[in-house]
């Protein structure tokens, strides 16, 4: 029998199906084994008593809100806290569901749908998610005492959750990876999108609220006919779950399991980097462009300039408090990834320690171009102002005050990412050597750098109403100077 | 059998007044390298030198100490107790000096996600020093030779694996180190790319740069390498200039079954046969 008749008869056996609760039991035992090597039992607990704790909190603060809410604040408060799920999970590409790699199960004995369709199991077993629809619960029992509305509760928020998770899915598929699909696909895809996009914006204009997720959440959560405002969320969760299912089946069998990423032609590859090349300006555009090819960082930074400058240029809202807290926001976006400068890099890291380059250039280039890129997100919430007339930046000083604080908070991100990045690189995930997220820094940078900042801000405040503008000019440029000093002797 | 019975054939352990002497000559020199991972000892007093001009192969099973010992070499690891040298200079983590003189591939490590082919060429070679446009010469070079120029303009973490050990190799090369430390250089590689490297090793060496390297392809290393270290469980086991039986003694010339080269006998003689498990379900 020769090879082909032998893989002939192989096709023709019974294959045994394998079962979805073995899978299941599989994937469950991996993720709880993996958790125990980056963990360990004494943090696993820690980990348990702190949401706990959280969920005991979180609902006692809700129960107090829901208590004195209307109907209308409450479906108000389900469509927004949406909108932020869906835009935090676009964004950052964590949506608090568990994401199990359909790909790397392709070689079980397992048809795609049942693959899919348990995915959609998995995806409910995290603890944020447990924590809310705990939360939940409690805040439906004290609201509509005495209904059955607690027993919708539970596949209205399973409801919610497929949804959005379909929704971040979708876009994410569209914005990263649509190269990978069909081009009718794709086309779909966009589609559908658009159309998502428009009918949100119609619905908003026209103030048909009754067709958003939130009204329905609100007459579940009240208990006013429960089960019947089950169907249209069911409806929709359905409709984007088949859409994400025929996206995600054209993608996993595309074969191109990373994102297609931007290519350069021959000729012009590395142009950038021939510029007047020096070691130095070498070591900053490579992290520049690290930076700013890295699809998170990257759509930091666009979400961060654009929702900056749209957000103050079309409200026409403006204080010196409310620019002090778009530019701390936007800095303390890719603060996190100064508690391991060269972490970041992943397996790459080793490299630096190969050229003939000193390691504090290394870490003064990451952190230069990480300024850099903050840098571009103040300047899209300062452009706002320059192009027309803003309260609270009407003055010399208003300007100075704010320029202060931005340089303050690049320089305190510098200060201690360079602290952290040479002196405590180690991640707290044990498995995760190479992350650079994970690492004590990671957390404690934007902590300290927020506190600090808000120090900083009240003797400022105080020095421009006490003393006149002059000498609070000469405060609000003085400290950033301070810092320059302290931030270059760090970087020694 | 043992790197310390094999005076004739390596001069490993020669008399201490001519140690110095060997230094100096050498173009990597180690001695008694130990380098423990907690409990584990991955290198045992690891003791070789390899003449300058020459290309040397360290072989020996997964787990035998290879990729710890090239780390060390390489300046990324400290090692427990031992000297290494390469060019007469005391090897340190994170050596300037050394950096520049020394070329270092490993399919271990990986390299920046996030950069194309050519600029990862480009910002080592400028790194290095070079000028731009000798810079660009080079790369172009490389790439047309490891035939990665259609990829050159593609991000690295959508290269193969048999792209990213080309490109890491030509990182390694294209500073014209005098020494090179490769690690598994021929995994993944096609046969014309195989044959495309050998032949760089060789120029090089002709050239009078040094070159290590590790592999478990034997026939491969039989080919290229002047002279042959099987190391084992941390431990240089036996060293042997591979060929026609050339620098085995007598007593220990290894059968060879069909099919098997003289080197890949000798490394079964050291390390121990292989052993098989029929699967009667097979």
């Amino acid at each position: 029998m020769n090879g082909a008749q032998q893989l002939q008869v192989l096709s023709t056996l019974p294959v045994r199906r394998m079962s979805i609760l073995l899978l299941a039991r599989l994937l469950i035992q991996e993720r709880w084994r993996k958790l125990q090597v980056q963990y360990g039992w004494a943090a696993r607990l820690s980990i348990c008593l702190v949401l706990a704790m959280a969920t005991w909190m979180l609902a006692s603060v809700s129960v107090s809100l829901v208590r004195a809410a209307t109907q209308e604040q409450i479906a108000e408060v389900f469509n927004r806290l949406l909108a932020i799920w869906i835009i935090a999970g676009t964004v950052t590409g964590k949506d608090l569901t568990w994401h199990v790699r359909l790909e790397r199960l392709l070689f079980f004995p397992l048809s795609f749908q049942r693959l899919f369709g348990s995915s959609l199991f998995f995806a409910l077993l995290t603890f944020p998610l447990t924590l809310g629809l705990c939360v939940l619960e409690i805040c439906v029992l004290v609201k509509s005492s005495g209904t059955i509305a607690w027993l919708a509760a539970l596949p209205a928020f399973i409801l919610l959750v497929w949804g959005a998770r379909a929704i971040i899915s979708l876009i994410r598929t569209a914005l990263f990876r649509s190269g990978a699909l069909t081009r009718s696909i794709r086309y779909m895809l966009w589609l559908l999108i658009a159309c998502l996009a428009i009918s949100i914006v119609l619905l908003d204009h026209y103030n048909l609220s009754s067709a958003l997720p939130g009204y329905h959440c609100a007459r579940i959560f009240l208990g006013i006919d429960p089960f019947e405002h089950l169907l249209p969320l069911g409806i929709a969760a359905a409709l984007l779950i088949a859409a994400d299912y025929v996206v995600q089946h054209d993608l996993v069998y595309s074969g191109i399991t990373g994102p297609l990423g931007f290519r350069t032609s021959r000729k012009t590859a590395g142009r950038f980097l021939l510029l007047r090349p020096s070691t130095s300006r070498v070591l900053w555009r490579i992290s520049l462009l690290g930076w700013l090819r890295n699809r998170n960082a990257l759509l930091l930074l666009i979400w961060g300039a654009l929702y900056g400058f749209g957000y103050t240029y079309f409200t026409k809202v403006g204080s010196q408090m409310y620019f002090v807290g778009f530019c701390w926001m936007v800095l303390i976006f890719h603060s996190y990834l100064r508690g391991n400068l060269l972490g970041v890099d992943n397996r790459a890291v080793w490299v630096y320690y190969r050229l003939p380059i000193r390691i504090d250039d290394a870490i003064r280039a990451k952190n230069s171009a990480l300024s850099f890129v903050q840098m571009v997100m103040v300047g899209g919430v300062l452009l706002s102002p320059v192009l027309r007339e803003t309260r609270g930046m009407t003055t010399p000083i208003d300007w100075i005050g704010i320029l202060s604080f931005a340089c303050c908070g690049i320089l305190l991100g510098e200060i201690f990412g360079s602290y952290f990045s040479v002196l405590h690189p180690e991640p707290i995930e044990r498995s995760s050597l190479y992350s650079g997220g994970t690492t004590p820094g990671a957390f404690l940078v934007p902590v300290l750098q927020t506190v600090i900042l808000a120090i900083l801000i009240v003797p400022g405040a105080v020095a421009r109403r006490n003393l006149g503008d002059v000498p609070a000019g000469i405060l609000f440029v003085s400290v950033p100077v301070v810092l320059l000093v302290v931030r270059n002797a760090v970087l020694r | 059998m043992g790197a310390e019975e094999n005076d004739q054939g390596t001069g490993v352990h020669s008399s201490q007044a001519d140690g110095n002497l060997k230094i100096m000559t050498a173009a990597v020199f180690v001695q008694d390298l130990t380098k423990n991972y907690g409990p584990t000892k991955a290198l045992k007093g690891l003791t070789f030198e390899v003449p300058a001009g020459s290309i040397y192969g360290l072989i020996g099973p997964n787990g035998a100490g290879k990729t710890t010992a090239f780390s060390i070499l390489a300046g990324l690891m400290r090692p427990t107790s031992g000297i290494s040298r390469i060019l007469g200079i005391e090897v340190q983590p994170n050596s300037r000096e050394l950096a520049s003189r020394i070329g270092f591939s490993s399919p271990q490590f990986g390299l920046f996600d996030y950069l194309n082919g050519r600029e990862i060429l480009l910002a080592c070679a400028l790194m290095h020093g070079l000028a731009a446009y000798e810079a660009e010469t080079r790369t172009q070079d490389l790439l047309e030779l490891l035939d990665l120029e259609s990829a050159a303009g593609h991000f690295v973490y959508e290269y193969s694996q048999g792209m990213r050990q080309k490109l890491g190799l030509a990182c390694s090369f294209i500073h014209a180190p005098d020494v090179l430390l490769l690690d598994e250089p021929f995994i993944a590689l096609d046969p014309a790319s195989v044959y495309r490297v050998v032949r760089t090793l060789r120029q090089m060496a002709a050239s009078g740069r040094t070159v290590v390297l590790s592999s478990h392809d034997l026939a491969l290393v039989e080919r290229v390498c002047h002279r042959v270290g099987i190391l084992h469980e941390g431990e240089l086991k036996y060293e042997t200039d591979p060929g026609p039986a050339a620098g085995i003694p007598a007593g220990d010339q290894p059968a060879t079954a069909p099919g098997q080269s003289q080197l890949e006998s000798l490394l079964w003689q050291v390390v121990g046969a292989p052993e098989m498990k029929d699967l009667s379900w097979l």
